[in-house]
């Protein structure tokens, strides 16, 4: 993989070199120009992060532990699994910090850490995804994307438990 | 967007006032710009240093070539009515979440979607290209793999076929379902 990423730049190099492009001048604008997309999404960022502390803060979580309580026995898996189901679409850190959990209490290569490691690479978090892509071209009225991106990362968490009852388990 | 912000926003503050959570929420609320500091510090610096390396790379020629060979896919994906610099940036954006190089990923998934506002029929490819980054599909889940070997895992990629199946599954998916219901 960084041997990719080192020939593919070596190859631009050499390239640019040939078509006497200004290296310099060229990086110099593709530095300036990430400044401004950070510019463009830092007040998005901010809006985010507070609401996924507060989400992670107010006590909701333990709530949808006690309600997910049936389901657990049912799907024979520890609560922090459906957690991360509900964690994954909105912080990929939250949902990270319930997956090392599980890793410590059951080790890293127990069933429920394997069916946690697909859970987390299964998808991408949705809500950090639509908000910032959005914000970018300045569109608000976006609740049917993220409606379908919710759909699809619960499509997702499905695929991973039916691949654990049928080969995991 | 900012419904869900704002309602969410005020059922969070009422739970948690009702489940005595004011000091864990404050003490998150007073974390939060340090939070925001460290996640815009690293992004900032990766999005910077990558974007230089990025137009570099974009100057020499060869992400036209690379985008010319992703063509088939990107004409799929995205019909054929789009500008040829559209096409570049939805060609790295490709790339780079196959990799599993999330910054790049990123950056050039805000340029697509800059580029394809500005073209005329960018309503489905808009959607599809957010559907694509929210799915994550990569076929080198770095992260994950990295996780793992520091815990000392004897099977490292134990979860990678799962995965890899899910990502293919969800992003096919949710293409194939813009396409049908979204409409230019």
């Amino acid at each position: 993989m960084n041997s990719f990423i080192f020939l593919l730049l070596l190859w631009s190099l050499i390239e640019c070199l040939k078509k006497k492009v200004p290296v310099y001048q060229e990086f110099i604008k593709g530095v300036k120009e990430g400044l401004h997309l950070i510019v463009l999404i830092f007040p998005t960022l901010m809006l985010l992060t507070l609401w996924v502390n507060m989400f992670q803060n107010c006590g909701l979580i333990d709530i949808l532990g006690i309600v997910f309580q049936g389901l657990c026995q049912l799907l024979h898996v520890p609560i922090d699994i459906l957690l991360m189901c509900v964690m994954r679409p909105i912080s990929s850190q939250g949902a990270l910090v319930i997956l090392k959990s599980i890793y410590d209490t059951f080790g890293v290569d127990h069933i429920y850490s394997i069916l946690g490691s697909i859970i987390q690479t299964g998808s991408d978090t949705t809500l950090y995804v639509v908000s910032l892509y959005f914000e970018a071209i300045k569109k608000k009225r976006v609740m049917s994307v993220l409606l379908l991106g919710l759909l699809l990362d619960l499509i997702a968490c499905l695929l991973a438990f039916l691949f654990y009852k049928m080969f995991i388990l | 967007m900012s419904r869900l912000f704002h309602d969410g926003l005020i059922v969070f503050l009422i739970i948690g006032v009702l489940m005595n959570r004011e000091d864990a929420m404050m003490t998150a609320l007073l974390n939060t710009p340090f939070q925001v500091f460290d996640l815009v510090k690293t992004l900032i610096l990766s999005a910077c240093l990558w974007n230089g390396l990025f137009n570099i790379i974009q100057a020499s020629g060869i992400i036209s070539r690379l985008s010319f060979l992703f063509q088939p896919v990107l004409y799929w994906i995205y019909g054929k009515n789009q500008e040829k610099e559209v096409y570049d940036y939805l060609a790295s954006n490709l790339l780079a979440n196959l990799l599993g190089l999330g910054t790049l990923a990123t950056l050039s998934g805000l340029k697509a979607i800059q580029a394809l506002n500005k073209s005329k029929h960018h309503r489905r490819s808009i959607i599809i290209l957010v559907v694509i980054n929210t799915a994550g599909f990569s076929i080198i889940p770095t992260t994950m793999m990295t996780l793992r070997q520091s815990y000392h895992s004897l099977d490292v990629l134990s979860f990678y076929p799962y995965s890899l199946i899910i990502g293919l599954t969800i992003t096919l998916l949710g293409i194939v379902l813009t396409k049908v219901f979204v409409h230019e």
